[in-house]
């Protein structure tokens, strides 16, 4: 069987371009039927690239916000009905985003996306320390399980009396063993990079052709017209 | 460019290195030519310079890590003060300790094919490099996989291949085999063989020898930043044990290795663990392990040992109260025990310590979580003194060797007094003598009182420090080989040592 080396679709520059129309139509949104609707929409697109679990449970996590935000709108509770709803309601308009950002990343791998930020013009010095982020995410989580099971181990957990009680403490001994982890990997990441030829001045090639094609322009045509009846129930249909 | 014989892969000349901030050399006065073709085994001790042997190799110096440099060193013809480590990218391949971060996409597809592109190499000619090392390195299974889902031994599979697909001509690892259990190690051995049989230069810094002497043509004894031998591969394997002994390095032989007991006192039983009949799975169709039942008390080393992935970390989890077993029961004492209790008596030392250190200096690592009166500070003090760390008090954990790490962890596990001491790998990465002394604190604490419970690889730490056995065999299997039934020699087997070699 021969390896194959095909680009992954949507090409990056669409899911990039989705973010921001998504960002753009959360944030702008003053109708609530038009905000759920686009919610709805990415929630179907994660259950297409990821699978219906994760659908599913962003959709309890959207709905449960949504009840109370609009709880806390009806039944006045001092400082928590004045501040919470702000927070809940920035939680509402920023998950479609996250949701459409986790489709990218999902999606695009690194390479490809580098590849195609570089046809924008993107210069190597924006790239390469974004990359790093895209590589470094997933291995913090798993640094801030071992540092928190040594705390416990250790005795030093905190629990939320001890954190009240000695914040600077619970804090130091938490960020310190991370820091260092931190620095030891990032400086071996570095190395191994630099070590792989990645550099400012050398013009990047790719493995695979990234470029729009059919189905991309197939995508894109879907997206415009959601974007449209999302617009258009903004504007004219209000079911709330 | 052409593989082009006119250059030797490295030339010294009375070459000096010393990293910024540091006020001795780490390299001093070295002279050294290594031809193309070579299969070059760097060894010594901890900190000895061989490391920064590999990384004058592939340009991180004076480019990454800064210092001072004198005398000449030229990597494939080109003078390292002049050159940045892409330069040689294209010639040298490199290889790091830690799998995890060398790796910089997340996906075994595209970090094949990373190096390539980043030199830019044509599409048509990326795509044919990396077929090649797939095909040539066997790794067509594991195209599809994330990085975080292989084996340590898959994962320095991936980045020889990554090396490979570029099309370089020379091979610089450092330290490939420290994260590695047998079956990894023997998959490297494997992929040096093929590299070597293609007549690829391969330099590899090493301090887990015995599995390259097939391979080395040529051996260079590093002692103190200086070239203490360079011998070949052939007078390297007739060097008698003592000779390694003396020189802090790992044997070469293993089968020459008897495994024995530690020490032969046997101790009442004033601390216990029992296991009844205790389960684990994530999924509740496959479990993990399945009733296993055992016993354990004061002054037992237990070895556990199994493939990588067979659950042994995870019944650590379970022993120290971190994770839940699916059935069965613990006791400490003969009183059930729940995971706080279990967490109250156990002490977890790491395969990465870093994780576990805290404080800002070594004293203060040694007095935290205690209530830092006279008494503690006195006993911290003893202790640091007993594992040689006394001129280390005031400084930064984070600063010492990874052996005083280990041993600083085995003086915390007696400063907390805790009756149960797990140890994860406690050898990795560590040098003959360093090996040795971890092996010395851990037999100390057992000889007090304490039940240690140790997940090694390693068939040199293994051999001399066991007295009794929890071994994971396949199908959900553990077995337990009490201290009474314990017979060193079975070693042999379990580590598939071949005694006639």
């Amino acid at each position: 069987m021969e390896q194959k080396f095909r680009a992954a679709k949507p090409d990056p520059r669409i899911l990039i371009l989705q973010i921001i129309v998504m960002s753009v139509l959360s944030f702008s949104f003053g109708n609530w039927t038009a905000v759920i609707l686009l919610f709805v929409a990415v929630d179907v697109l994660i259950w297409i690239f990821f699978d219906w679990r994760t659908s599913a449970k962003f959709l309890l996590g959207y709905f449960f916000v949504f009840f109370l935000q609009q709880l806390l709108q009806k039944i006045y509770i001092p400082v928590l009905s004045f501040l919470f709803p702000m927070f809940l309601m920035v939680i509402i308009r920023a998950m479609p985003v996250y949701m459409t950002c986790g489709i990218l990343i999902r999606k695009t791998p690194m390479n490809e996306l580098m590849t195609a930020l570089r046809k924008f013009r993107i210069p190597m010095i924006v790239l390469i320390p974004m990359a790093v982020m895209y590589r470094y995410i997933p291995t913090i989580r798993q640094e801030i399980v071992y540092v928190h099971e040594s705390l416990v181990m250790r005795g030093l957990h905190s629990s939320v009396w001890k954190i009240m009680r000695h914040p600077v403490r619970s804090i130091e001994h938490f960020i310190i063993p991370l820091l260092f982890r931190s620095e030891k990997i990032t400086e071996e990441l570095s190395a191994a990079t630099l070590c792989k030829g990645l550099s400012l001045e050398r013009e990047r090639t790719c493995c695979t052709d990234v470029r729009l094609e059919k189905e991309d322009f197939l995508y894109l045509f879907i997206l415009f017209i959601a974007v449209g009846v999302l617009i258009y129930v903004n504007t004219k249909l209000y079911l709330f | 460019m052409e593989k082009n014989m006119e250059y030797p892969v490295l030339k010294m000349e009375h070459f000096c290195f010393t990293y910024a901030g540091s006020e001795s050399p780490s390299l001093s006065d070295v002279t050294l030519t290594i031809k193309q073709g070579e299969f070059v085994l760097l060894t010594g001790k901890s900190g000895c310079g061989k490391t920064t042997f590999t990384r004058c190799l592939n340009g991180l110096i004076p480019d990454f890590f800064e210092g001072n440099l004198y005398g000449n060193c030229c990597v494939w013809g080109m003078d390292i003060k002049n050159h940045e480590a892409g330069d040689y990218s294209q010639f040298i391949g490199s290889v790091f300790q830690d799998p995890r971060s060398q790796f910089f996409t997340l996906h075994v597809k595209t970090e094949i094919p990373f190096t390539s592109e980043n030199l830019g190499v044509p599409r048509e000619q990326i795509q044919k490099g990396c077929q090649e090392a797939v095909n040539v390195l066997e790794i067509k299974h594991l195209l599809s996989k994330s990085i975080f889902h292989l084996s340590s031994g898959e994962k320095q599979k991936v980045a020889v291949a990554s090396a490979y697909a570029a099309g370089v001509h020379v091979f610089v690892l450092d330290e490939p085999s420290a994260n590695l259990d047998e079956e990894g190690t023997k998959q490297l051995f494997e992929v040096l063989k093929k590299l070597k049989e293609q007549g690829h230069t391969i330099i590899i810094s090493e301090h887990k020898i015995h599995y390259l002497k097939e391979l080395v043509d040529r051996i260079i004894l590093v002692q103190d930043g200086k070239i203490k031998e360079d011998m070949t591969g052939k007078e390297f394997s007739l060097k008698p044990s003592q000779w390694f002994f003396e020189n802090g390095l790992r044997q070469i032989d293993l089968s020459a290795i008897m495994p024995t007991l530690p020490y032969k006192d046997c101790f009442q039983n004033a601390i216990q663990i029992r296991a009844e009949d205790i389960s684990f799975y994530y999924d509740k169709k496959i479990s993990l392990w399945k009733n296993v039942s055992f016993e354990a008390g004061s002054g037992d080393i237990v070895g556990v040992i199994g493939k990588n992935g067979a659950g042994k970390s995870t019944l650590f989890r379970v022993l120290m109260g971190l994770e839940k077993s699916k059935s069965g029961k613990i006791y400490i004492n003969q009183k059930y025990a729940a995971k706080g209790r279990r967490k109250k008596h156990s002490f977890y030392v790491m395969q990465d310590v870093d994780y576990q250190l805290f404080a800002p200096s070594v004293l203060e690592e040694m007095l935290l979580g205690t209530s830092k009166t006279e008494e503690e500070k006195k006993k911290a003090l003893h202790l640091l003194e007993y594992f040689g760390l006394n001129p280390y008090v005031s400084t930064h954990p984070s600063e010492l060797s990874g052996g005083q790490k280990q041993r600083l962890s085995i003086a915390l596990a007696y400063m907390s007094n805790a009756d149960f001491l797990y140890l994860d790998e406690p050898t990795s990465g560590l040098d003959g003598q360093n090996m040795l002394l971890v092996r010395d604190a851990i037999c100390d604490l057992a000889k007090k009182g304490c039940c240690i419970f140790v997940i090694t690889h390693d068939y040199e730490f293994a051999a001399q420090t066991f007295r009794s056995l929890l071994i994971f065999k396949q199908r959900e299997q553990v077995v337990r080989v009490p201290p009474e039934q314990y017979d060193p020699k079975s070693l042999y087997q379990i580590f598939q040592i071949n005694k006639g070699e």
